[in-house]
């Protein structure tokens, strides 16, 4: 299942039955590795962990791709519907974390293919679309009439940062979330979006360029 | 006066790897020989970790308490088997039960008189005769009876059939 969906770690093949089991070996000291075995043989508790564990950060890196909160949540669930439906195949050939992303990835390309063609709605939007809770946030602030400067200067140091990020293109955009949000190595963000350790140092090397210049003008002044 | 060394080109697309320690041991030390002579590449250092940095800024967002529970329960019926009939339909099979039910006697009743009935016409019609049948079968004399009532006996016909010859001349049958 993992094969036919693109997926799966088991989309790498690898040279011999050793070798399959020895990968195995290694990531099953992985604990959410262990939960979705759990999940495999039927326990909805283990899957439930492993949603609560990854729901945020998934969230939190699809909004950044798409900037809309909602279609951001519906894509979490995208994804966790395709873990659960794929749970019966499963086999650890990989961390469980880095499979989880291989499969964001595609969702998201998904994602962006059907927003290409529908071409209704720009993959990043504008900043009035910002996710709820800032926007409370916002309001909340503006109606106040003791903006602590702070705050005032974090927030406009927020809408500047995503600005600089939505300059990115769409893989740079994902490889610098997945290195910062979620402190991937090289070769896991490879093996989460199908490329090699080689190819994410230049992707990244290009995407932090891209950011300095895009910030260094805020940081002097 | 001492050269103050330069980044090569290598070096210089390996800085981001290099913050990210994500360089061979030996590229990172040749980084760090150049760093330590260097302001303007240690600037450039600099301004990629701070810029770095920035990216804390951005907000990290929280799918709310039920996302959870929405999530396993739109997966667990995903998997549920699908009734074969919409839900809507079962709803009102089953509201309507009562209604069938008596529908269903009453179509029952109908069948089973209707059954009888044609059962009863078969068999009546084939054991007790119908006088009619005799007409129908002997409908040919029927017509002519007034004609063969004046013929009055068979020796009148034959003695009318040797002298006028009414018959055709057929060999005529010894009994």
């Amino acid at each position: 299942m993992f094969n036919s969906l693109d997926d799966g770690p088991g989309g790498r093949a690898l040279s011999s039955a050793t070798a399959s089991d020895t990968h195995s070996n290694v990531f099953l000291r992985d604990p959410d590795v262990q939960l979705m075995l759990r999940a495999k043989q039927g326990d909805d508790d283990a899957f439930g962990q492993l949603v609560a564990g990854y729901q945020d950060r998934l969230l939190s890196i699809f909004y950044h791709l798409l900037r809309d909160q909602a279609a951001a949540e519906d894509l979490v669930q995208e994804v966790f519907l395709r873990i659960y439906r794929a749970r019966n195949g499963y086999q650890p050939t990989a961390k469980f974390s880095t499979w989880m992303f291989r499969i964001a990835n595609n969702v998201a390309s998904n994602a962006r293919r059907t927003i290409g063609r529908r071409k209704e709605v720009p993959l990043v939007q504008d900043s009035g679309s910002a996710p709820a809770v800032g926007t409370k946030k916002k309001v909340i602030s503006d109606r106040s009439s003791l903006i602590p400067t702070r705050q005032l200067v974090k927030r406009e140091t927020c809408e500047i940062v995503q600005t600089a990020l939505d300059t990115l293109n769409e893989r740079q955009r994902l490889a610098v979330l997945l290195h910062k949000f979620e402190g991937m190595s090289y070769e896991d963000i490879g093996e989460a979006m199908s490329l090699s350790t080689e190819a994410v140092k230049s992707l990244l090397a290009r995407a932090r360029e891209n950011l300095r210049t895009q910030l260094e003008p805020h940081l002097k002044s | 006066m001492q050269k103050i060394p330069r980044l090569t080109q290598d070096q210089r697309s390996n800085l981001v790897a290099y913050l990210d320690g994500e360089l061979p041991e030996q590229a990172a030390k040749e980084i760090d020989q150049v760093l330590t002579k260097s302001p303007a590449v240690r600037h450039d250092v600099e301004m990629l970790a701070r810029t770095w940095d920035l990216l804390d800024e951005l907000p990290r967002l929280s799918s709310g308490e039920d996302f959870t529970i929405r999530t396993l329960a739109v997966a667990k019926d995903e998997e549920a088997p699908k009734p074969l009939v919409p839900q809507a339909w079962a709803n009102w099979f089953q509201n309507q039960q009562g209604r069938i039910r008596r529908g269903g006697i009453v179509l029952a009743w109908v069948a089973g008189l209707a059954a009888s009935a044609f059962a009863g016409y078969t068999v009546t019609s084939r054991w007790i005769p119908d006088p009619s049948d005799d007409l129908l079968r002997n409908l040919e004399v029927v017509e002519k009876l007034d004609l063969y009532r004046n013929v009055e006996s068979v020796e009148f016909l034959k003695q009318l059939d040797l002298k006028v010859g009414t018959f055709d001349a057929r060999p005529t049958s010894k009994p």
